[in-house]
């Protein structure tokens, strides 16, 4: 075995230990319209066919979070940049003294890549919190976590352990975040380091059939304007444990029925403000929106990602999980 | 070729530009024999999604029809015949990498569950390796700018970035290699290095070593048909380069596009399934 494939493994074994932790809001929230971003007056270069031009490399690694922490409740935005250094201060330790830590420290992270003085990825509902579940998808998501916690196959991790995909729409993650944006005549391509490669049609066609489901769904775009905006449907409901690092949405809610629309704003050379407004009424109570800022890297090289060939931790982990329960039977027979 | 049908190639090349831009596939019919689709720069306009129609992914050499690998399977899995790809028939392998290549052959379906190491790789969904991606039974997709191209290859969205006449330097052996490009007259030349030992050529165990270097070259010959060209070098299982050579398709089906094949679940009950869990929940 080469030392790469050791490294993808050891690299597969510590992504499961990375979490962001998200809960569900409970507090109910108004009704929303149809979202619109705020409208930005760069102009952007154009590709020699005439479209905005966004390629190159992008990274959105960000210490806000999707929900609001309780602390900074009511406060929507800081200040000013010295506030939100304050804050970042206090939630990113110094790489050289952090200590104690069981994954991966900031000495491999920089997660205040990007400047963001929201304080919390969520911009509507307002409040900064994932809209309330209905009933039955509250219902849902706890038996499929109950399930999950018992690890009886591969399909009780996440979708990132088992090198399938990140979600679609992603929030930050703590690494390999860069994403390439290529265009053609009529296509955009995001290609995200980690896995994910979205494809996305501009010629107005329709999307594909409802009985083929991409664990990233399928996506069509168009311009508004210098706006790139993208409607994402034909999701799989295999797509449900979240609460991984880049995972947008908590855990046990399947993404199957979600309609997405994206609104990519370009602002500045080095900036697109992101914005994916999720769309689901037998999930959510209502629509909600979340921005996430992405910051032009050109020092950000791309790599081959790597992840189901040195996959060796889904294995060992689920042979652990059967080798303990072998041994815990044999114990309670020992003991009757 | 009827009168009526090169005046109208005429009609087009004069306006080819716009043909192409407007409504292909229609338009772009209408391009004269040999006439190809170029980006503003005056470039090959790659762009697009081809795909090989060939039997090479089973066996680069001449191979006539054989029984499926695996006996349940019947005459869906039976393998269909083809003949060589590479420029005179046969791969010149060094005596005792032929030895190799043959045990390959024999292990390339065990027939077991598990992660089968000695395996053909494509049984596990690895990363296919190039110029094996240009084959595999899947379409890619080719996104071009006068700096660089991506191409994306539906199985399991296998990516190659590919700077062109600015070459950089390989950080790593990887799966899909380093690649770098560059224009020869109407011809794009993509030199790769960098590739690990880790995957095969075809399902038939042709293989190499870590020091295999190829060379692709895409060059149009319509515009809907690249001739696609592989020289292969490494000389610690060959006794000399040796090249393929194929046509490359473009698929004009209507809003063609890649699917999602993200095989890696697809594989999961013969890696993982003797690791499920059988006895009643706690």
């Amino acid at each position: 075995m080469s030392d790469r494939v050791l490294v993808s493994a050891a690299l597969a074994t510590l992504v499961l230990a990375v979490s962001l932790g998200v809960e569900p809001a409970t507090a109910q929230a108004p009704a929303a319209k149809p979202f619109t971003p705020p409208p930005s007056s760069y102009n952007p270069p154009r590709t020699p066919w005439g479209d905005p031009d966004l390629m190159g490399v992008w990274d959105y690694q960000s210490l806000i979070r999707m929900e609001r922490p309780d602390d900074l409740a009511g406060k929507a935005r800081f200040a000013n940049e010295a506030e939100y250094e304050a804050w970042a201060g206090t939630n990113a330790p110094n790489r050289d003294t952090e200590k104690g830590v069981g994954a991966y420290n900031e000495f491999w992270n920089e997660r205040n890549f990007v400047r963001n003085l929201n304080t919390s990825l969520i911009i509507d509902p307002p409040n900064g919190r994932y809209p309330p579940l209905t009933p039955a998808a509250e219902r849902r998501r706890r038996d499929i976590v109950a399930k999950a916690s018992e690890l009886a196959s591969w399909e009780d991790y996440h979708a990132l352990a088992r090198c399938i995909a990140t979600q679609t729409p992603n929030a930050p993650q703590a690494y390999n975040s860069g994403t390439y944006i290529m265009q053609s005549p009529g296509w955009v391509a995001i290609i995200r380091e980690r896995l994910d490669t979205r494809l996305i049609p501009l010629d107005g066609r329709p999307h594909i059939g409802p009985n083929i489901r991409h664990w990233n769904g399928d996506p069509v775009g168009h311009w508004e304007g210098n706006t790139l905006v993208v409607e994402t449907t034909n999701f799989t409901d295999k797509q449900r444990l979240g609460g991984m690092s880049g995972a947008s949405v908590p855990e046990g809610i399947p993404f199957g029925n979600f309609r997405l629309i994206e609104h990519f704003v370009p602002v500045s050379p080095s900036r697109i403000e992101y914005y994916a407004t999720i769309i689901d009424q037998a999930t959510w109570t209502r629509p909600w929106t979340f921005n996430l800022p992405w910051q032009r890297d050109d020092d950000y090289q791309i790599f081959e990602y790597a992840c189901h060939e040195g996959n060796f931790a889904l294995a060992n982990s689920l042979r652990g999980e059967r080798v303990q329960e072998a041994e815990a039977a044999k114990a309670r027979d020992a003991g009757k | 070729m009827t009168r009526r049908s090169i005046a109208g190639s005429a009609a087009c090349a004069v306006v080819a530009v716009v043909c192409f831009g407007a409504a292909w596939p229609a338009a772009q019919s209408s391009l004269p024999q040999g006439q190809i689709p170029r980006t503003p720069d005056g470039k090959p306009d790659l762009n697009g999604i081809w795909q090989a129609m060939n039997t090479a992914n089973f066996d680069l050499e001449d191979h006539g029809a054989g029984p499926s690998p695996v006996l349940a399977a019947g005459a869906i899995g039976a393998i269909p015949p083809g003949e060589s790809v590479v420029e005179g028939g046969q791969i010149p392998y060094r005596p005792e990498a032929l030895a190799k290549r043959n045990e390959n052959r024999r292990n390339s379906v065990p027939g077991k569950p598990g992660r089968n190491l000695e395996a053909d790789p494509e049984l596990n969904c690895f990363l296919p390796g190039v110029p094996r991606a240009t084959y595999l039974p899947h379409p890619f997709q080719i996104f071009q700018s006068p700096k660089l191209i991506w191409i994306v290859y539906q199985y399991s969205y296998a990516r190659r970035e590919i700077p062109l006449d600015n070459p950089t330097d390989l950080p790593y052996d990887s799966w899909m290699g380093w690649s770098n490009g560059r224009w020869e007259g109407d011809t794009l030349v993509v030199e790769v290095t960098g590739l690990n030992d880790q995957t095969w050529f075809d399902r038939a165990g042709n293989y190499h070593s870590d020091a295999l270097h190829v060379i692709e070259r895409y060059t149009p010959i319509s515009a809907y048909h690249l001739m696609y060209e592989a020289t292969i070098q490494d000389p610690k299982v060959f006794t000399r380069p040796w090249t393929i050579s194929m046509p490359l398709y473009r698929r004009i089906d209507r809003n063609v596009r890649l699917l999602e094949f993200k095989c890696p679940e697809l594989v999961e009950e013969l890696h993982l399934g003797e690791y499920r869990k059988t006895t009643p929940s706690r």
